[in-house]
């Protein structure tokens, strides 16, 4: 019986786009989504988890054909891509909440914090006012309102450091899951 | 091969050194009077940190523009592709080795565990992180992800540039 080689022709490979959009669309919604978007500030682990998810996917159609190799390259172009179509997602998802309902986020950490210290102080864990800096950060982020020029500056901002992080989800997925045969 | 692997790792340490740096540059140009652009800095690392400034190192009088675990993981990330650099330079092969490979996935896991450890107790308030378990756990994270990566996205870019980057 003759084995059959694994085919490297990259044309033959099934389309990168499902997993592409769908990747972009997690880190659309955790990232654009009041309350879900903190998870972004553990080490950006929401964009990071939307490349993870665009090389399972892909991993999982792949799989379907067993010529074909699911390579490294595949899982940066996923990442890269899918935090591309995640900051653009992300960007016009989280100033369409703003617009709607407002701040909300905002005045969610705000009284998170303000909770906290509360909590905090009485249990003299920190001396009284020490989270007062942050509450005046907060403040004036409430009092910025959303214009044409902070929408652009979020996405150019977003367009650079999405496709970073969603690389280093999908590379990390890839090692876990890409190159175990 | 072993050429085009230093050069790629150095280009990602630089690239680390750059994003690290700016960590800095912020609260210096913030220092300097040159508010609009720190402020555009401070806007921008704002994307991956909370930068509350009760759990924030402080430089030149203001605050750095990522937290504490921030700066730690950033920094040790920085650390972690220049010894890559060097390591591939002095060594020709190991880092693709599959003992390699399993022991750094085993740190790297250890590391992940641990930060979220902290984290987690801290929020449910069974233990509050300190500035000390913040600096190890992101420190450990940082250093881990390189050596992970590297070999992963080097393999990713030979391939690529073979194929010319067509997709």
């Amino acid at each position: 019986m003759v084995e059959q080689e694994p085919s490297y022709d990259f044309y033959e490979k099934p389309s990168k786009l499902n997993p592409i959009l769908l990747g972009g669309l997690t880190i659309g919604i955790i990232s654009g989504l009041p309350g879900l978007s903190l998870l972004n500030c553990c080490c950006c682990a929401g964009i990071m988890g939307g490349g993870a998810v665009a090389v399972l996917l892909y991993k999982k159609e792949i799989s379907h054909h067993e010529t074909l190799l699911f390579e490294s390259s595949d899982a940066l172009i996923l990442g890269i891509l899918s935090g591309i179509v995640g900051a653009v997602l992300a960007t016009l998802l989280s100033s369409l909440v703003f617009l709607l309902v407002g701040p909300v986020e905002m005045e969610f950490l705000r009284s998170v914090i303000t909770k906290l210290a509360e909590q905090l102080e009485e249990s003299g864990s920190i001396p009284p006012g020490a989270l007062d800096e942050s509450l005046h950060q907060l403040e004036e982020a409430l009092q910025e309102g959303i214009t044409f020029g902070s929408f652009l500056r979020e996405l150019a901002i977003s367009l650079i450091v999405y496709p970073i992080f969603s690389m280093i989800g999908s590379l990390i997925m890839y090692g876990i899951i890409g190159r175990k045969k | 091969m072993k050429f085009h692997e230093v050069k790629i790792y150095t280009f990602f340490a630089l690239a680390s050194l750059f994003w690290f740096g700016g960590i800095f540059a912020a609260p210096l140009l913030e220092a300097m009077d040159f508010s609009s652009l720190a402020h555009g800095l401070y806007q921008f690392y704002g994307k991956v940190c909370h930068q509350d400034s009760h759990r924030s190192f402080f430089c030149f009088g203001e605050q750095l523009a990522v937290c504490i675990r921030c700066t730690a993981l950033y920094g040790s990330f920085t650390v972690a592709w220049w010894l890559l650099v060097v390591f591939t330079a002095f060594r020709s092969t190991g880092l693709h080795s599959a003992q390699w490979t399993k022991a750094v996935e085993i740190f790297l896991l250890f590391a992940v565990v641990l930060m979220l450890a902290d984290v987690g107790s801290s929020l449910a308030l069974i233990h509050q992180s300190t500035t000390v378990t913040r600096l190890i756990t992101g420190a450990l994270v940082g250093f881990a992800v390189p050596w992970y990566i590297a070999p992963i996205l080097y393999d990713a870019l030979i391939t690529l540039f073979k194929r010319k980057f067509l997709w």
